[in-house]
């Protein structure tokens, strides 16, 4: 006679939020830096999204089978795409298809999945994707296109990117430029000076030509992305502000062997590094003082390997290296918990 | 999206609006009452009657058995009918003894019951004796005997009484209906308090923005002009109410872990419990009754009702109206927050019952399944404890003890804040509930 009423654990009550909405709202803040690459480099991010997308959801879809975990949640909670949208932004505008597939296939099968999947990874997937065609694919991943050069139609994008060979006509070195870090770093071996190096065909009136409005429209959706409350400020602030300590000092200390601060953080992928790659929360430090040390850490690792190293940007193997950090800042760096270490007056 | 409150975390909760809960209604009277003598989870009361007998208005029935169980007296004057199972809102699997009293409907009145208007004449232990005999506890929920925690706070000579009237859970408003109705009562129970336990002054703590409740308040205190007690207005925010939490913003001190706050000079209690304690001295009468919202979509518009104890949840969510009784997809006792959902509207209503609440599955859905975790920290924004639940959730998977003891598992107050904002919908509050109650797994 008695009706029987469902029981469950405390709370009963729960935010709307949840995992695919975070995703969705990274995806909406990287628009205006994918916007400005489409605008600058033409459509071979679409394309290389697309397929990236299309691999790292076929493989996200074998590994959650193999494991024996359920694929409708886990197939549409939009962070494939989000590791496609990384992964792909900082590719060269016409990397053949199968080097971009297997950075993703890298990211998702090994970086992602090996490790249990989402949430459970050491190193931030995209990151490790394109770390690893850097140093596996080095001639493809130079092959940077010019932001004003004409690219012919998508017709044309599409061949180049699933054949490798260019439209008749066309040759690598007429389209092709040197990205800002590698017309530094050849101007400087050559005895220019950096005040000329920035006056060359790489250079916009703020920094890299291009460039400078990939990073503007990171900054952007990055502002927006932590007010909306899905990244907090700590990662990037500190990331930034390392940056920035650094081109002032090297800078000043020698202007001609060293770019400014405009130089270094509207080029490459420091925007977006800072407020997409290094705010990935799961390979991250996890507190407020953890996260200043582990941005505060990239910041410096990136500007070291642009530098001193031999890679023309730093930001995918600092945040690496910071991932590998993560763990023991976390274990170093946790908050006063509400009543132990008191230091109050007797009432 | 919520907002995180202040230096200490917490949750900006949805209020629901309170409508014609502003007043205290009386409860339907019921020709059954149900008297749990297991009331605290961890207490166990002795029954005093046996089947058969008669017994009267606030007549003992049981007597503490135990360090957590109080006094408990008849609601209802009747017969008792029965001492047998009956299900219990904490023990879902585990029925547990109950007396059952038939109402006579004659309210004949016990002559035990008498009260102690010159209490100030009489030496402090004699009001604390007369709190025991009146089977005071807790009234905010926790049931803790109310005698036993002035005893406690007597002997660490406490100066200070907090009057917690801060209500934070999104449904419950009891507590605002009690000070807007029944002011006067808090403030004597609170002078009772302050005798009994030999503290110097009061403080009663209310949010910010129950205006006619902190109104009311002043008014009642300046009627009796009393410079020891004052009232202060409070942030509001979940868990606003918590013992520590409220502490922390009214006096800028945090209790030190694993102690209480009588051990930083503070008494708190409830302001239902001084309520409760007024009613004792004032009337003669024992706690028989309780302040109790009723709400949820399921019962219509929201009521605090003053409920005998012993009352079956059943007589409370009936409203006549058919189709809205119908619509009940689940019923809790406590709040949304940190209420225990109930399997029967069989179960009655208990010392610390604040609120019921009936609700439809629009209402409160079914939570969605659980995702991984994905780091995002918003557990770690929103918990008052400044702990990181999402490194507790890690160390909870690998029954990792020496790191849970690190990360203050003992500190989590299960508030069930980084519940409520994990968009990976872990279950963390009944996740580290669980984990607490496990044994160490090494010395």
């Amino acid at each position: 006679m008695s009706t029987q009423y469902p029981t469950s654990p405390a709370p009963h009550v729960a935010s709307s939020n949840h995992v695919a909405r975070v995703m969705q709202l990274v995806l909406i803040a990287l628009a205006p830096a994918g916007l400005a690459k489409v605008w600058f480099f033409g459509s071979g991010w679409l394309v290389h999204l697309i397929v990236a997308t299309a691999i790292g959801l076929a493989i996200e879809a074998l590994a959650l089978h193999l494991r024996k975990v359920p694929l409708r949640p886990h197939m549409t909670d939009l962070s494939v795409i989000v590791t496609a949208a990384l992964f792909t932004l900082p590719l060269p505008p016409l990397l053949p298809w199968w080097a971009a597939g297997t950075g993703m296939a890298f990211a998702i099968a090994i970086t992602k999945h090996s490790y249990g999947g989402l949430g459970f990874n050491l190193f931030n997937p995209a990151m490790a994707g394109y770390a690893l065609l850097l140093i596996a694919f080095p001639v493809e991943m130079s092959h940077w296109t010019a932001p004003d050069a004409s690219l012919g139609s998508l017709v044309d994008t599409l061949a180049t990117i699933f054949t490798g060979a260019l439209p008749a006509q066309q040759h690598w070195d007429a389209i092709t430029m040197a990205t800002p870090f590698d017309a530094m770093k050849s101007g400087l071996q050559s005895g220019a000076m950096m005040e000329e190096i920035v006056r060359g065909p790489a250079f916009d009136t703020l920094s890299g030509k291009g460039w400078q409005w990939i990073s503007i429209g990171a900054l952007i959706g990055g502002i927006w992305l932590s007010r909306v409350g899905v990244i907090r400020w700590h990662i990037p602030i500190a990331m930034l502000t390392t940056i920035a300590l650094l081109a002032i000092a090297t800078n000043a200390d020698d202007p001609g062997a060293n770019g400014g601060i405009l130089f270094h953080l509207l080029n490459g992928g420091t925007m977006l590094g800072a407020f997409f790659i290094a705010t990935d929360p799961v390979s991250a430090a996890t507190s407020t003082p953890g996260r200043l040390i582990y941005g505060a850490g990239i910041g410096f690792l990136t500007f070291v390997i642009r530098k001193w190293g031999n890679y023309p940007d730093g930001v995918a193997f600092a945040v690496l290296l910071m991932n590998l950090c993560a763990p023991l800042i976390d274990r170093y760096t946790v908050p006063r918990i509400y009543g132990h270490r008191l230091r109050q007056p007797a009432p | 999206m919520t907002l995180a409150a202040g230096k200490w975390g917490g949750l900006t909760l949805r209020t629901i609006a309170t409508g014609s809960a502003t007043q205290i209604a009386m409860a339907v009277e019921v020709s059954r009452y149900i008297l749990l003598l297991r009331q605290h989870p961890n207490g166990s009361a002795r029954a005093l009657v046996t089947v058969g007998e008669q017994v009267n208005v606030g007549q003992p029935i049981a007597e503490p058995a135990d360090d957590l169980s109080t006094w408990m007296h008849s609601p209802v004057s009747g017969l008792v009918i029965a001492i047998e199972l009956h299900a219990h809102p904490y023990f879902p699997d585990a029925p547990q003894p109950a007396i059952v009293i038939d109402n006579d409907g004659l309210a004949t009145r016990d002559a035990s019951c008498h009260p102690l208007p010159d209490y100030q004449m009489q030496s402090p232990q004699v009001a604390r004796d007369k709190i025991l005999r009146g089977g005071i506890c807790g009234l905010g929920g926790a049931m803790f005997p109310t005698a036993a925690k002035i005893d406690a706070s007597a002997s660490a000579s406490c100066r200070t009484l907090l009057l917690n009237g801060a209500e934070c859970e999104p449904y419950i408003c009891c507590d605002d209906a009690l000070l807007r109705n029944r002011a006067n009562d808090v403030v004597l129970g609170a002078q009772i308090i302050l005798h009994a336990a030999q503290a110097s002054n009061c403080v009663i703590a209310v949010e910010r923005d129950k205006t006619d409740a902190l109104k009311a308040l002043q008014v009642a205190i300046a009627a009796r002009n009393d410079e020891r007690i004052s009232v202060r207005a409070v942030d509001a925010f979940y868990p606003a109410g918590g013992e520590c939490q409220l502490i922390a913003q009214l006096f800028g001190m945090e209790v030190p872990t694993q102690q209480v706050p009588s051990d930083i000079g503070i008494l708190c209690h409830n302001v239902g419990t001084a309520a409760a304690i007024a009613r004792l001295f004032e009337h003669g009468e024992p706690l028989i009754s309780r302040v109790v919202t009723i709400t949820g979509s399921a019962v219509g518009e929201p009521r605090n009702l003053e409920v005998k104890l012993g009352t079956p949840i059943r007589a409370l969510v009936k409203s006549g109206d058919k189709a809205i009784e119908r619509s009940i997809d689940r019923l809790i006792m406590g709040g949304a927050m940190m209420g225990t959902t109930l399997p029967s509207a069989d179960i009655p209503i208990i010392k610390g019952t604040n609120c019921v609440i009936a609700a439809t599955t629009q209402e409160l859905p079914q939570r969605p399944a659980e995702m991984p975790c994905i780091r995002c920290g918003d557990c770690a924004e929103v918990c008052p404890s400044s702990l990181l639940p999402q490194q507790l959730y890690w160390y909870t998977r690998a029954d990792d003890r020496t790191a849970l003891e690190r990360f203050g598992l003992a500190d989590c107050i299960e508030c069930g804040c980084c519940d409520y904002v994990c968009p990976s919908h872990l279950r963390l509050a009944s996740r580290f509930h669980a984990a607490k109650q496990a044994p160490l797994a090494r010395p």
